[in-house]
């Protein structure tokens, strides 16, 4: 029993090497053009509407992340141990003029800044509002990340000392427009309250919103004395080269950072891009499972009519002695020729319109994106595994299409088949 | 030792509660290079009796013998086997692979014994020549006659030089002349080449020409001696 099965696995292995199981299986695919085409086509749409979904989730997910990481985050931040667990003032690092140990001529290191974090109250003369308070260093700052070019309105801190960079958003709440006063009512290292003026330099607006709703950037050396932390940061931010290692880029900076430190890389810092990522994938995944199933009853519907409507001339093919391995490899052929055909003109498709979406699809106008974090504009983009996945897929939806058909066709017996002639 | 030799057989169908013998017991010798008529009405059992020496379907009873081996055991895939070697068909109507040219028909059958490409197509190409089809090796059965479709079939079966070849009505569907002509072919090829042929039609016209003829009646051989001198 179990040696008939691998003898007919084996006969129908060797039928699909037979060049005139492919020459019979492409005519016969070619006789019906109509109703092949039609199948085609559904497939075609299907790979391209798939491999398009993918495309713009993943485009969504990459532009969320390289949002998240450009606007503030970084690809690595570099702060006291315990900080992630308990951001607050309480861990704090020393402030140093240049990365520690070889770092400073990483190659992999694009831009680094330090920053003071903490947070605090904000009153304009019209209106009050919670915000957290960012000491940076401007220059080094706006090597790092998008707030320079993120300015709507003022300037980049500009040259006047106790200047601040306000979120579009908490200004409006605020009710104050570049050269207004603000005071901040923070708390120092020691919980003194302390309040100190400042005036709006500038207002931003970035991708994203809780930016924008609740963050005041000041002067790191402004910052440090009032919170009685001279010479003391929160974090170190790191912009790395995105073709780098970022996991081994990320064991170099734990080895120079040395004890009482704590790396993460932008994943760990914000698990939730990484579900996002995830959840992307998921929903791009399965608009592809829905694609491929209904693909998959499309072709056996097909091939089920076509070995149908061919009886008499498989009860032909029958007596003249084509082993039942090969009628049945010449309708997996013709369900693989169906289905592999589809790919190629869906991927096809895809180039074409992916090529005509080159810089991407503008998503500013909507509120949606924006809520995601996602950026301005969303650029189509597609991995290795998003050209091998479909294609497996194609090749397997092929063969389980023609089970049914080539078992169809295995009832067929020839002094049957030709008595209805 | 005949080349055919069915002994005793009986064919029962049974569709639907209603039982038709076919065949009633029928014994019948081929021996190797004869030109055998199978003739008899409509519903005589010709088919029934060539589908059995075919071995496309098995007797209710009694043993058919090609060559001494008995058509009842191998398997189905054994079967086929002996087919594609063995025997060459020639159907009524709808013979040809229709999405094959004249010459792939004819070369299908090698193709499936294993023929390597080079040897089996200038075969075809002669085969053709010598049903007269020449200058039509290219075209699809779509694209020819009736007789000429039925010519292509007869260069097919004999293609895949099997002990004998089984006609059933090949001429039915034809005209007298392209049924004449078809006939003269396989004389031809019987005298010339020693091809063995069992042919089954109700056409008085060819029955007349026959060198042997077996009458079926009724699922029976009706003895009626009828052979022609050459
Ligand atoms: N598959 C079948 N099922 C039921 N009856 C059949 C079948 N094949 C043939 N018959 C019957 O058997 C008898 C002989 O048929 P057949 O061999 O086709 O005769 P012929 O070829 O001489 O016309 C007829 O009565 C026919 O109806
Ligand atoms: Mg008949």
């Amino acid at each position: 029993m179990r040696n008939g099965f691998l003898q007919r696995a084996g006969a129908t292995l060797r039928a699909f090497v037979e060049p005139s199981t492919w020459r019979l299986a492409w005519r016969n695919v070619g006789r019906n053009g109509r109703r092949s085409a039609i199948v085609l086509c559904a497939a075609a749409v299907g790979v391209c509407g798939g491999l398009l979904t993918m495309a713009v989730s993943y485009g969504t997910a990459l532009a969320m992340v390289e949002t998240a990481i450009a606007t503030e985050l970084g690809h690595l931040q570099i702060h006291a141990q315990g900080f992630n667990d308990d951001p607050g003032l309480a861990h704090r690092l020393p402030q140093m003029s240049e990365l520690g140990g070889d770092l400073a001529h990483d190659p992999a290191i694009l831009a680094w800044a330090p920053r003071l974090r903490t947070e605090g109250l904000a009153y304009s003369s019209r209106a009050s509002a919670g915000t957290r308070v960012v000491g940076v260093d401007p220059e080094r700052e706006s090597e790092l990340s998008l707030l320079e070019r993120s300015v709507i309105a003022g300037e980049y801190f500009g040259p006047k000392k106790r200047r601040a960079m306000l979120g579009a958003d908490l200004a409006a709440r605020l009710r104050v427009e570049t050269g207004d006063k603000i005071v901040l009512s923070i708390q120092d290292k020691d919980g003194e309250m302390v309040s100190e003026l400042f005036r709006v330099a500038g207002i931003f607006r970035t991708p994203l919103p809780e930016l924008d709703q609740a963050t005041i950037f000041v002067r790191l050396h402004e910052l440090q004395p009032i919170l009685g932390v001279v010479g003391e940061i929160s974090e170190t931010a790191i912009r790395a080269d995105p073709k780098s290692d970022l996991p081994a880029l990320a064991n170099r900076v734990r080895a120079a950072s040395g004890v009482g430190t704590e790396v993460h890389t932008w994943d760990q810092l914000r698990p939730i891009l990484v579900f996002l990522v995830a959840f992307f994938e998921a929903q791009a995944g399965a608009m592809y499972g829905a694609v491929f199933i209904a693909m998959l009853f499309g072709i056996a519907n097909v091939m089920l009519m076509a070995v149908v409507e061919r009886i008499p001339e498989f009860g032909i093919l029958g007596a003249l002695g084509m082993p039942p391995a090969r009628i049945g490899a010449m309708i997996v052929a013709e369900s693989l020729m169906l289905s592999l055909l589809g790919l190629a003109v869906g991927i096809g498709l895809t180039f074409a319109v992916i090529a005509l979406l080159g810089d991407g699809i503008d998503v500013s106008r909507f509120t949606m994106a924006r809520a995601y974090g996602v950026g301005f504009r969303i650029v189509p983009a597609l991995r290795f595994s998003d050209w091998t996945v479909p294609s497996i897929a194609a090749v397997a939806t092929a063969i389980v299409a023609s089970l049914a058909p080539v078992l169809r066709a295995r009832r067929i017996r020839p002094a049957e088949a030709l008595r209805h002639v | 030792m005949a080349l055919i030799e069915a002994r005793g057989v009986t064919k029962v169908y049974e569709t639907r509660g209603v039982r038709t013998d076919a065949l009633r017991g029928v014994d019948l010798d081929v021996e190797a290079g004869e030109f055998t008529v199978l003739a008899g009405p409509s519903g005589s059992g010709k088919t029934t009796l060539l589908n059995l020496i075919g071995a496309l379907d098995t007797p209710s009873a009694g043993t058919v013998c090609l060559d001494g081996a008995d058509l009842s055991l191998p398997s189905a895939a054994q079967l086929a086997d002996l087919r594609l070697h063995s025997l060459g068909f020639v159907f009524q109507a709808f013979n040809l692979i229709p999405v094959l040219s004249a010459r792939e028909n004819v070369e299908f059958v090698m193709d499936l014994q294993g023929v390597p490409a080079r040897e089996r197509r200038p075969r075809a190409i002669s085969l053709l020549e010598e049903v007269g089809l020449g200058a039509l090796a290219d075209k699809r059965p779509m694209e020819m006659s009736g007789g000429q479709q039925q010519r292509v079939a007869v260069a097919r079966a004999i293609a895949g030089k099997p002990q004998i070849v089984l006609a059933d009505e090949p001429t039915a569907n034809l005209d007298s002349a392209s049924a004449a002509q078809l006939l003269d072919l396989m004389e031809s090829l019987n005298r010339d080449r020693g091809v063995t042929f069992l042919f089954s039609t109700h056409d008085s016209r060819i029955i007349d020409r026959a060198r042997r003829t077996v009458h079926l009646s009724d699922g029976l051989v009706v003895e009626r001696a009828s052979s022609r001198a050459a």
